[in-house]
């Protein structure tokens, strides 16, 4: 086990989104706009990484028949707080994306990775693995919000004050071309992450033609979110 | 591990948990709560715009608003309808005591984006369509252009406009039903 095999793991190799294929409701629901998509992201960022963290800590503490009930609370605790923080903080941001933010207790990669890395690593390890698999949700997400305002509003940025404040309202930027409206709905969120996944499959195959000679084990979970 | 050690450390670890987020329940409650008048009150004073009144509240989603001399001049009030495209469209209406708007601004709706959130102000002007008009323009024109009536619909989209000019007629009729019962018990709430 090392941080960078750990990277590897969530940014490219093992992705929670684009191959774990985890978190797909927030993914999917929240991803229609650049300010969205950072503000859920980097929300699914900083839980993931204090609950991997967590997990780790008390992973000594409490047996196998319990383990479950345990990992989600503490989830769903971290969840909590980072709503009341939105709350009293990015208020606007919460305007937006608060019924979503209540969904990350949902989101699979935070059980997932809690049962498949940091019940059994030191804490460093699940930090720094809560950390890269937050970062890989958070990319592919922006990826997405990219994508889809592009070319479902036709602008870029727009709304960043939810998040930055006053002073990101002049950010939007026009591209010039209409909306292409379907890009902003649900079935829209769908093809652009079809797309991401056959993008990265078709890199991973020109890459991986490349290094044959190491056969990485990943431990894939099976997608049950 | 027995059965009373592990019970002994789950709740241990509720109890951290909870303490947790009581903890930061107390330290942000007064910001939320701060953060959600705040928003309110900024909702209401975006529905009389620029124009200077003072805004006091007579009832639950039923506002007085006073003008400088310190005189009653009209009310902001809540309208909503079922009949968006996707269900519900709450709206606030301003309107002065001749029944005159003074403004409308949607305060919550789930129309498609792109077509029916047109209606707000962010994304296009229409709403502003509203301000100046009232019940003596007469039924025919509290219509969509469409139905024959003075009102834009938005290409693509007909039955959000259609939803709030209905809306937006109905709730000025109930306001010239009732301005009489409003306006005494803001008198006597205030």
């Amino acid at each position: 086990m090392n941080y960078r095999r750990i990277a590897a793991d969530g940014l490219w190799r093992n992705n929670p989104a684009l191959v774990q294929l985890l978190g797909l409701c927030p993914l999917l629901a929240v991803s229609n706009t650049v300010a969205s998509s950072l503000g859920l992201g980097l929300a699914t960022l900083i839980v993931l990484t204090l609950s991997n963290l967590t997990i780790s800590l008390i992973r000594g503490f409490l047996d196998d028949s319990t383990r479950l009930p345990a990992q989600i609370m503490v989830i769903a605790t971290f969840v909590t707080l980072a709503e009341l923080l939105l709350q009293s903080y990015f208020f606007d941001l919460y305007q937006r994306i608060g019924l979503f933010v209540a969904l990350i207790v949902t989101n699979c990669s935070l059980l997932g990775r809690a049962e498949g890395f940091a019940r059994r690593n030191p804490a460093r390890f699940a930090l720094a693995d809560g950390f890269m698999m937050g970062l890989g949700f958070l990319v592919v997400i922006l990826l997405m919000g990219t994508i889809r305002e592009a070319f479902g509003q036709g602008t870029l940025f727009a709304n960043m004050q939810t998040i930055f404040g006053e002073s990101a309202k002049d950010w939007t930027l026009h591209l010039g071309n209409h909306g292409f409206l379907l890009m902003v709905l649900p079935p829209g969120a769908f093809i652009t992450l079809g797309c991401l996944i056959a993008a990265r499959n078709y890199l991973e195959d020109i890459l991986g033609s490349k290094q044959t000679s190491e056969q990485i084990p990943t431990n894939a979970q099976p997608a049950d979110s | 591990m027995d059965m009373k050690a592990v019970v002994a450390r789950l709740t241990l670890l509720a109890a951290c948990c909870g303490l947790l987020v009581s903890a930061t329940d107390v330290m942000t409650h007064g910001r939320i709560v701060d953060n959600r008048n705040r928003f309110a009150a900024r909702q209401l004073q975006a529905v009389v715009g620029v124009r200077h009144y003072q805004i006091s509240k007579v009832a639950n989603d039923l506002y007085l608003l006073t003008n400088r001399e310190g005189n009653p001049a009209g009310f902001i009030f809540d309208v909503s309808t079922e009949q968006g495209y996707n269900g519900h469209i709450g709206l606030w209406v301003a309107a002065d005591l001749s029944g005159k708007i003074l403004g409308v601004r949607v305060k919550d709706q789930h129309e498609t984006p792109g077509l029916g959130d047109k209606i707000e102000l962010d994304v296009s002007p229409w709403i502003l369509s509203f301000n100046g008009t009232s019940l003596a323009l007469g039924d025919t024109a509290w219509h969509v252009k469409k139905d024959g009536g003075d009102f834009d619909q938005f290409t693509g989209a007909t039955i959000t406009p259609r939803a709030v000019v209905r809306a937006v007629h109905d709730g000025l009729a109930r306001f010239e039903a009732h301005k009489g019962e409003w306006m005494t018990e803001a008198k006597h709430e205030l």
